[in-house]
């Protein structure tokens, strides 16, 4: 890390941190969610979800079945939000490249597998999806992209020919997305950013661990799909790919993991299921983006705010669809993200 | 009902071997449907607990597949399945039971469910996918008796109607008509014989 990067010491943000704290008065709270879990039917929750910030949206759709225009317009107003109050665009603008990279992902298939995917385009990116499109579609086009995004397209478009497996999109724009964070907050200086960056690699690539192992996948494809840069090494990631899966919570017993590793592997063997990794890992980042509760004046609070509305808009649409399709409330409640319960 | 003949010894003659061939056929018929019937219900036991296996797996699958689509959202979850690796081709023969042409399906896999990274989707998709994965053997398996099932169904109808059209109306009408030809030479017989009666008196008396 480079030493001039420090926690919280820009008072130009000052307004925006004010701003963000106002608005995190509004965001769910964990006894709200339950509420809104416990609704029982459709109706009760879509009224008791009037009376939050959500409201506004609930008069543009005339079915509870349009739930995601819903959580899409909010999902606007916050990347929006961020837009007017981030002095570090370049910075803030890492939320929206994601969007970018998925688009590129999508027009890829889309390229590849000859089936149109219009749904699947987000337009929340920093690119217009019309030119990534256009772009995938006529390589020669390929320079309009920003060079982050046509490395990444040069990438696919070099290995998809020889192995044409759609996963190897996925893989190789992941890859490339994620080095793109990374070097934008070292050139930026975030240490909250990279910490937060470094948690979700490491979280990923244990996680593809377990995936790839319990698919009994192979390890030269995990090699590949392994992200740099966390705190964890791929080499060391890569050494634990050939472990028996009882002895890897030991091997990661020096990292903050271990108790995500030890339990969610044990929900895993018992249940075939990776419900306690994911919530476990939620919780995991959740702990760590409450560190910018206590920044006064700095960008990580409105990180920390654009993170939490994610979570919270992930946990409304467990509840929207876990009551159009009559899921009972404790299911529900069992299901959601690992920030609320 | 009797049949419209004439009643000549000829027609009795052709009559009696029609009933005959009628009564073997009935038998035969009904031996064949009762081996129907015996493998239908076998087939049928069958299929219910092939059925209660794959509608509890889908179930499963189902479920796991609708906490997928609340953990991603739609936009997500498409890229991450909308251009599938996977691919089933099926290869469909036929062979002959009971003198019915049935479906054999061989199925083609290739590719793998997985067709997605791990940085943006879900790892419950995972098991949401490989639960679908095992289930589609059993799904054709279950497929192609249903179907056998169908036209198994399909043959005991048309020999019940056959076994029914020979017992209950061919038989019945060919011994009807047996029975009144039979009675209308005898009747012709007496005829006969009581005019040569009547000749021979009439004769003896001049």
């Amino acid at each position: 890390m480079e030493a001039q990067w420090e926690y919280g010491d820009d008072v130009g943000y000052a307004y925006a941190v004010g701003r963000i704290r106002a608005l995190e008065t509004r965001l769910l709270t964990g006894e709200r969610i339950a509420r809104l879990a416990e609704a029982g039917s459709i109706d009760e929750f879509l009224r008791l979800l009037g009376e939050t910030q959500y409201a506004e949206f609930l008069s543009k759709v005339s079915s509870p079945w349009e739930y995601e225009t819903i959580l899409g317009e909010e999902m606007e107003g916050v990347v929006k939000l961020m837009g007017d109050l981030s002095r570090d665009p370049a910075l803030t603008d890492i939320f929206r490249l994601r969007y970018d990279f998925h688009n590129l992902k999508v027009a890829l298939k889309e390229n590849y597998g000859g089936e149109p995917m219009d749904s699947a385009y987000i337009t929340l990116g920093t690119i217009p999806v019309e030119r990534v499109r256009e772009s995938v579609r006529e390589k020669e086009g390929a320079v309009v992209l920003p060079s982050h995004l046509r490395a990444a397209l040069a990438s696919v478009t070099g290995v998809f020919p020889e192995t044409p497996a759609p996963k190897w999109i996925d893989v190789i724009v992941d890859r490339a997305m994620f080095r793109t964070f990374v070097s934008i907050v070292k050139r930026e200086g975030c240490p909250f950013l990279y910490g937060l960056l470094q948690g979700e690699i490491d979280l990923i690539n244990i996680l593809s661990l377990f995936r790839i192992r319990w698919a009994n996948g192979e390890k030269s494809f995990f090699q590949e799909a392994l992200l740099e840069d966390g705190t964890i090494s791929t080499d060391f990631m890569s050494s634990l790919f050939g472990e028996n899966l009882d002895a890897v919570p030991a091997r990661l017993s020096h990292t903050p993991y271990v108790l995500m590793v030890t339990e969610g592997l044990a929900h895993l063997q018992t249940q075939e299921s990776f419900l306690l990794f994911e919530k476990m890992r939620e919780a995991f980042l959740f702990n760590y983006i409450r560190r910018a509760d206590l920044i006064a004046f700095g960008i990580e609070p409105l990180i920390a705010y654009l993170y939490k509305k994610e979570s919270e808009i992930r946990t409304i649409r467990t509840i929207f669809v876990g009551l159009l399709n009559n899921v009972p409330a404790e299911t529900l409640k069992e299901r959601m993200s690992g920030g609320f319960f | 009902m009797q049949l419209e003949v004439h009643p000549t010894r000829m027609e009795l003659l052709r009559l009696k071997k029609r009933l005959v061939m009628a009564r073997r056929g009935h038998k035969l018929l009904k031996d064949k449907q009762d081996e129907l019937m015996r493998q239908f219900m076998d087939l049928i036991k069958d299929i219910r607990e092939i059925r209660t296996a794959v509608e509890k797996a889908l179930e499963q699958a189902f479920r796991r597949f609708l906490f997928v689509s609340s953990a991603m959202s739609k936009a997500y979850l498409e890229e991450a399945v909308g251009f599938p690796s996977k691919t089933i081709a099926l290869n469909v023969s036929r062979r002959t039971v009971m003198n019915i042409a049935v479906p054999e399906m061989q199925p083609t896999v290739e590719g793998e469910i997985r067709c997605y990274g791990f940085a943006t989707t879900s790892s419950e998709l995972d098991s949401s996918l490989h639960s679908l994965d095992q289930v589609v053997g059993e799904m054709i398996v279950l497929a192609q008796k249903e179907k056998w099932m169908q036209l198994l169904g399909e043959e005991i109808v048309r020999t019940r109607r056959r076994v029914n059209a020979l017992e209950y109306i061919l038989i019945p009408n060919l011994e009807e008509t047996i029975k009144y030809i039979t009675m209308k030479l005898s009747e012709l017989e007496r005829s006969n014989l009581s005019r040569l009666m009547r000749v021979k008196e009439i004769v003896r008396a001049h």
